[in-house]
Formats: C-alpha cells, structure tokens, sequence
C-alpha cells in the first residue's frame, strides 16, 4: 500500500470491497431465504459494511496453512453470524422472517447496482483520460 | 465466489421445497388409499423434515453459510378414523373400515407455504443473477 493518496483508485478499491461485502451478504441472505422453513434455523447476517472497513486495517495476516483442509482461525470479516435482531421466532424455533429477508435483498441489489456504476464511471473516467470514449 | 454460491444455496432451496410439493401430492393423491385385506392398516400420511446443512467448504471457508436439505421424509404418527362399510374389502370383524389420516386442509395449507417459499427461492435467484450480469458488464 502506497502512503501517496491517489483518490481516484482509492475509490476504485473502496466500490470493490464494497461489492465484495455486498455479494458476501447476499451468500448470507440466500442461506436465510432457503431455510425459511427449516426448523430451529436463526437467521444470519454478515457485519456491518462500515465495520468491516474499519476492522480491514489491522486485521492481521491469515494463518498458514500446509493442507486445505487444515482448520484455520476465522478472521474472515465476511463470516455471517447470527442476527440477533431477528423477531420472535415461529412454533418450531425458525426466526426467519421472509419479508425482512426480502427488504435486505432488495437493499442489497440497489446497493449493488450503485456501486457497480460507481466502478464504470471512475473507470470511464481513467479511458478519457486516456483520450479514449468512456 | 460469493454470488455463485449464493446460486447454489437458492437452487438447494427450490430443490428442497419441490421435495416438500411432491409429498404434497402424493399425500393428496392417496387421500383415499384404504388397505385391501380385511383390517389392514391404509395409506400413511407422510412429512418432509427440512435441515440446515452447513457446507464444510475447503479454501476460503464456506463463511458460516448453511444451504437446505431435505432431512428426513417420515411418516406422520396418529390414529386412523375408522368408518363403517361392511361392503369393504379393508372392513374389518366388525364392518369398519379404516381411512388414511390425511385432512386435505393440512396438505393445501402445506402446498401453499411450499409455493411462497418456493417463489421466495425463486426471487432470490433473480436478484443473484443480476448482480452476477452487473458484475460481468464492468468487463466491457
């Protein structure tokens, strides 16, 4: 990492990371909607995006391993947890509430199609730089 | 990747409510399933248990994520309700016949909920897919 600030790939990198979460939530979101009727299921989510920028800095290097198949600890900021702020939950133990599911999804894509643009603006903007039509 | 496992999980979901559809139906179709030697036992209504499974992916970790799976297709315990038809080739000593316990209110209730999370599933889906379209478009 550079200690020069270079705005524009910095926001390159800021809308990539952010769809990288975003796409990481919508992994958690899938796994709620399919279990909407598994009982006992908790719904999950992943932590919050501003969090995990914040976390991002100091978060240490990965531990090694020799086999794939070694269990590494879990540092990964994307790990989905239980949602506590899940409603009460139905007879059979499940909290998933299809219609909150439905809100983060729709959350999700609007944020994803915003960032998505975001990225082939800065890039249209490095091809007329270029002398190139964005 | 992210948004293809997320593919996979929504896909392990309409297979597991289209399980859940078709015990619907078989439930549905031997509605009226008697036995066919005196005193046998009818058709037994039978349910779909679902489960979470978490996959234990290698690599980059299956991120804590749990796909659907169909558990267990058991049979529902409960008497059966008998009803009189000493006609019956399933009649019993006494002339009673005994009747599958499945109550067709019970299985359209079920049906319906396997329908909505089914095109809650689907749903999903479609928004998966477009995310991964947006994804594929930053190429051009």
């Amino acid at each position: 990492m550079t200690t020069e600030a270079r705005p524009t790939t910095d926001l390159l990198r800021l809308t990539e990371r952010r769809m990288a979460w975003l796409e990481a939530r919508q992994r958690v979101l899938a796994g709620n909607v399919a279990n909407a009727d598994t009982p006992g299921y908790q719904p999950r989510d992943v932590r919050s995006f501003a969090s995990v920028l914040a976390g991002a800095g100091g978060g240490g290097a990965p531990m090694a391993a020799t086999d794939p198949r070694h269990l590494t600890a879990r540092n990964d900021p994307m790990l989905a947890r239980p949602d506590r702020s899940a409603p009460d939950s139905a007879p059979n133990g499940n909290a998933v509430s299809l219609d909150r599911e439905a809100l983060k999804v729709a959350e999700t894509d609007s944020a994803h199609s915003l960032a998505a643009a975001l990225h082939r603006r800065y890039l249209g903007m490095f091809r007329t730089a270029l002398g190139r039509q964005g | 990747m992210d948004l293809d496992r997320a593919l996979r999980v929504s896909a392990a979901g309409l297979q597991a409510q289209s399980t859940r559809l078709r015990v619907v139906a078989e439930n549905l179709a031997n509605r009226d399933s008697t036995g066919s030697s005196p005193g046998a036992d009818p058709y037994r209504r039978k349910t779909v248990t679902f489960g979470a499974h978490v996959e234990r992916g290698l690599g980059a970790g299956g991120g804590g994520v749990a796909t659907v799976k169909v558990s267990r297709v058991g049979t529902a315990p409960g008497a059966f309700e008998e009803t009189y038809d000493p006609a019956h080739p399933a009649a019993d000593a006494r002339g009673y016949v005994k009747r599958p316990n499945v109550n067709s209110l019970v299985e359209m209730m079920d049906m319906r909920e396997a329908q909505r999370s089914y095109s809650a599933n689907v749903s999903v889906l479609e928004v998966t897919r477009g995310m991964l379209t947006r994804i594929i478009e930053t190429l051009r």
